[in-house]
């Protein structure tokens, strides 16, 4: 049996060029047709792909946008996962990929900038991507704040700059590729301690999700190839990282330096690609 | 001073391991490599140079080589082993148990 991904949303189309018929008034229950094909209902419209191994089916870009994100992209499997999801629930993305040179290396930013031009040619949708200097900032948190912590003080520096890119961008909201348990920070109690730093409501479409399950949606819409390229993983992460830091730590760590200017610094640094220059 | 070099996990880099166990003095190592190699970082943890190819190395003696080249790797990690070797930015760790 097929799996079926459905939306919400006026138009519909296929990815990788299956092909697809658009019929008005036809009432189709989506039980029945599922085993041989894809639907989208809408309106009283339905999408079928007759395509074999391509089965889903997109809201069109730019019609019935729901809301505007900013997507933390990496260059690793998740965040192009959660970016995929919500750019096919409707959601218009600004992507961020937060530069970790000279503790990564240059794959990295190859890799993440791969990974969004290939999601705006799956998705058929444009792109904007901010890039922005990382790497001063882990060298303030190393030598000024407590080891274990790094990945705690490193995140919400990410989700600071994230919301003022969202502020300048009409973005309500920030998506990242986060999943239960799957690293240190990504605990319930460090998600907890990030979370407080933002003001705008943080979608992590893959926290439940194993990590099996997101390899096998990465594998399908063509993601995981590129993720899996050779990359230098962050070589400043530490040995025993906390997996249940308290804020009041974390809180006393930040207040030895000062985070607004490695904000300000940080979006000084960042440049941006138009869609069309990936 | 380094008895392996091995792809790192990603294949992206290469490591060079100390063939024994001792420490570094980061701040030393900045010093003495700083009319050799180009000073990337040094984030007290970890100091990153350029030279032939750019190096992570940690206080612990592991370097980070960043390039495809297995020649290349090793032959910077010599190049940083010589650069060092009786310096006093290495201390070995049974010097570090003298009181």
């Amino acid at each position: 049996m097929q799996k079926l991904y459905a939306g919400q949303g006026r138009h519909t189309r296929v990815i990788h060029n299956c092909e697809l018929t658009t019929i008005t008034g036809l009432s189709v229950s989506v039980r029945k047709i599922i085993s041989y094909t894809s639907a989208y209902r809408a309106s009283g419209e339905f999408a079928l792909s007759r395509e074999s191994s391509r089965r889903e089916v997109f809201p069109a870009a730019g019609v019935g946008i729901l809301a505007r994100l900013v997507s933390l992209i990496s260059g690793g499997i998740d965040s192009p996962v959660a970016t995929y999801l919500m750019i096919r629930r409707g959601v218009e993305i600004v992507a961020v990929h937060m530069d970790n040179r000279p503790f990564t290396d240059d794959k990295n930013l190859d890799k993440a900038l791969q990974l969004v031009r290939h999601l705006q040619e799956v998705t058929k949708s444009p792109i904007k991507t901010y890039v922005v200097p990382h790497g001063p900032n882990h060298v303030v948190f190393a030598r000024n704040c407590e080891r274990h912590l790094h990945c705690l003080f490193c995140r919400r520096m990410m989700y600071r700059v994230a919301e003022r890119i969202a502020e300048r961008e009409g973005a309500v909201g920030i998506l990242t590729g986060e999943s239960m348990g799957q690293v240190a920070s990504q605990t319930v109690q460090n998600i907890n301690v990030v979370n407080q730093v933002a003001k705008l409501p943080i979608i992590r479409p893959l926290i439940a999700l194993d990590k099996q399950e997101i390899i096998e949606i990465a594998r399908r819409i063509g993601t995981y190839e590129i993720s899996i390229l050779p990359g230098l993983c962050c070589t400043i992460v530490p040995k025993q990282p906390s997996t249940a830091a308290k804020l009041p730590d974390v809180l006393a760590g930040e207040g030895k330096i000062d985070i607004e200017s490695l904000v300000e610094k940080s979006l000084e640094g960042m440049y941006v690609l138009a869609p069309e220059a990936l | 001073m380094y008895s392996l070099l091995k792809p790192c996990k990603t294949s992206a880099a290469f490591e060079a391991i100390p063939g024994e166990r001792f420490s570094l003095d980061l701040d030393r190592c900045e010093e003495i490599l700083q009319p050799f190699c180009t000073i990337v970082a040094h984030a007290g943890v970890l100091l990153i140079v350029n030279d032939r190819c750019e190096v992570s190395i940690h206080r612990n003696g592991k370097l980070i080589l960043k390039t495809d080249s297995q020649e290349i790797a090793s032959e910077q990690a010599g190049r940083i082993a010589g650069w060092l070797t009786g310096t006093p930015a290495i201390q070995k760790h049974r010097d570090l148990r003298i009181p």
